[in-house]
């Protein structure tokens, strides 16, 4: 349970740093998500072995990090979560694919490392994309943006409810157990014979209370659709900012910078 | 403004939740609906908005029986302000869950700016629209499910346990709130000095059915009713009774 209270404090920490007013934060949503989704675009579009263009790509999150004001710390400690599973993804490389490529000082670099480091390093910097948008954008325009992509209005109803809920599933979740440790005597955590008991019971209250927001919804008119969410016009300067982001983008992608930079700084 | 003829609810498991409820409730009056826990406070509410559809006996709102077919329309005459504000503001930000009723009557985005402005200003709460309901405090929260309400200007405002879980603070904002709002209110609540300082009409439930009704100043003073309904008279009465 500590674990979710941790939890809980990361996604109001990521709240708290949305909600800052710095030059990225005041881009305009949509302007960020599609610079967000290009660069992850051309993350991923690198083949297995490149990792050069890789590393190029990577400078960006750490121009963006000072100018947003986000401390590095709190994207790296969040980007350690998803790093477990992509080391599972690429360990295989590692023993499969052992070609050699060439040699550092004697030491033989295979097919395989590359793979491996380049499957960590996508993650990374994808990852990192992500939680820098989620980072500068507050959820609400997040929303917006995708409603006005015309996402079904399901989905976005489900989102914007599972983001208001999560807090107060969390708090009844505590004070659940909160009850059961306090006359639990010395167990560590909840015992498997009682965590259909308290499961259960966090399940019935979700439905009572889903049962309450659904009448409150009805008892102003609920129709099955949801209102939609209100986004600002795009500036100049945010058309100029998104031309300019996608052309280093573009830049970085497309010219080789690093085996360019090589060969002046080693020939 | 609202009547209640009859009424009769019995829950799927047998229980009677109300039996033979008969109940007139004025234009621009202050009701204080009072019961112990089980009394039929809350179901009377709900029956009143159609979320409930009584086994037996009519409501009638502004001369118009409730039905199944127009129960959907209530709402918009009949303004609920639940208990608990979390089930009530399901929205991601004060703005949108104003708004929510507002656009759901029809009105185009201007009429409904316009009218989240005149809750908000009402009801002190300007400082609060860009803010996520789950960052709000007690009081703050209540003072926006209100407001939620109000932006439809419904004729009738329907209070469950407006001043529960709330600091006194906070509880004395939302009873000035309450105080100024020019609407008919209908109030179930524990709370006996709200009800006295507030209303001028007191209903008293008891195990589903209208144990006393009359004004505030005479029933809520009664001792021996107040106990036999499992109530308790207010404070500020228990002290006179003590010195």
């Amino acid at each position: 349970m500590p674990k979710m209270q941790t939890a809980l404090g990361r996604l109001n920490s990521t709240e708290a740093l949305s909600e800052k007013n710095t030059c990225v934060h005041r881009l305009h949503p949509a302007v960020k998500t599609v610079i967000t989704v290009i660069y992850i675009l051309c993350v991923i579009s690198y083949n297995r072995y490149q990792l050069n263009g890789l590393i190029t790509l990577a400078v960006l999150p750490f121009i963006v990090m000072p100018l947003a004001e986000i401390p590095i710390s709190a994207i790296v400690k969040r980007m350690l979560v998803a790093l477990p599973f992509a080391l599972l993804a690429a360990i295989s490389n590692l023993i499969f694919d052992t070609k050699t490529v060439f040699f550092i000082k004697g030491f033989a670099v295979t097919f395989g490392m590359l793979a491996f480091g380049s499957v960590i390093i996508k993650t990374a910097l994808t990852v990192t994309a992500v939680l820098l948008l989620v980072s500068t954008t507050p959820f609400t325009k997040l929303l917006a943006v995708v409603q006005a992509v015309h996402l079904p209005q399901v989905l976005i109803m489900q989102l914007t409810l599972t983001q208001r809920y999560i807090y107060v599933l969390v708090e009844e979740a505590q004070s659940t157990y909160t009850a059961y440790r306090l006359r639990a005597g010395n167990v560590k955590g909840v015992q498997i014979r009682d965590m259909g008991t308290l499961l259960g019971g966090l399940l019935l209250r979700s439905i009572h209370r889903a049962e309450r927001i659904y009448n409150a919804m009805h008892c102003r008119g609920f129709k099955g659709e949801y209102p939609a969410q209100t986004i600002k016009k795009v500036s100049v300067t945010d058309i100029f900012t998104l031309v300019a982001a996608l052309s280093v983008l573009a830049v970085l992608r497309f010219i080789p910078i690093a085996e360019l930079l090589g060969k002046v700084l080693f020939f | 403004m609202l009547k209640l003829e009859q009424i009769a609810v019995t829950y799927p498991d047998g229980t009677a939740a109300l039996n033979n409820i008969t109940l007139h409730i004025q234009k621009g009056e202050r009701t204080a609906l009072l019961g112990a826990n089980g009394a039929g406070k809350s179901t009377l509410l709900s029956v009143c908005t159609g979320i409930i559809q009584p086994d037996k006996g009519d409501v009638v709102l502004n001369g118009v029986k409730l039905t199944k077919q127009n129960r959907s329309t209530v709402w918009q005459q009949a303004g609920v302000v639940f208990q608990n504000p979390d089930d009530q503001l399901f929205c991601a930000t004060v703005q949108e869950d104003i708004a929510f009723g507002a656009k759901n009557s029809g009105m185009n985005e201007e009429q409904t700016a316009q009218a989240v402005q005149t809750a908000v200003e009402k009801l002190e709460i300007t400082h609060l629209l860009s803010r996520a309901p789950h960052k709000l405090s007690g009081g703050e929260k209540r003072r926006v499910a209100i407001a939620s309400v109000l932006v439809t200007h419904p004729q009738i405002l329907l209070l469950d346990e407006p001043t529960s879980f709330l600091d006194p603070r906070a509880r004395r904002e939302v009873i000035d709130v309450l105080a100024n709002l020019p609407v008919t209110q209908l109030i179930a609540t524990h709370d006996m000095d709200m009800a006295l300082a507030l209303c001028n009409r007191v209903i008293v439930l008891k195990k589903g059915s209208v144990f006393a009704q009359g004004l505030a100043k005479e029933i809520l003073v009664d001792e021996q009713l107040m106990q036999s309904a499992g109530l308790e008279l207010p404070l500020c009465c228990q002290k006179i009774q003590e010195t």
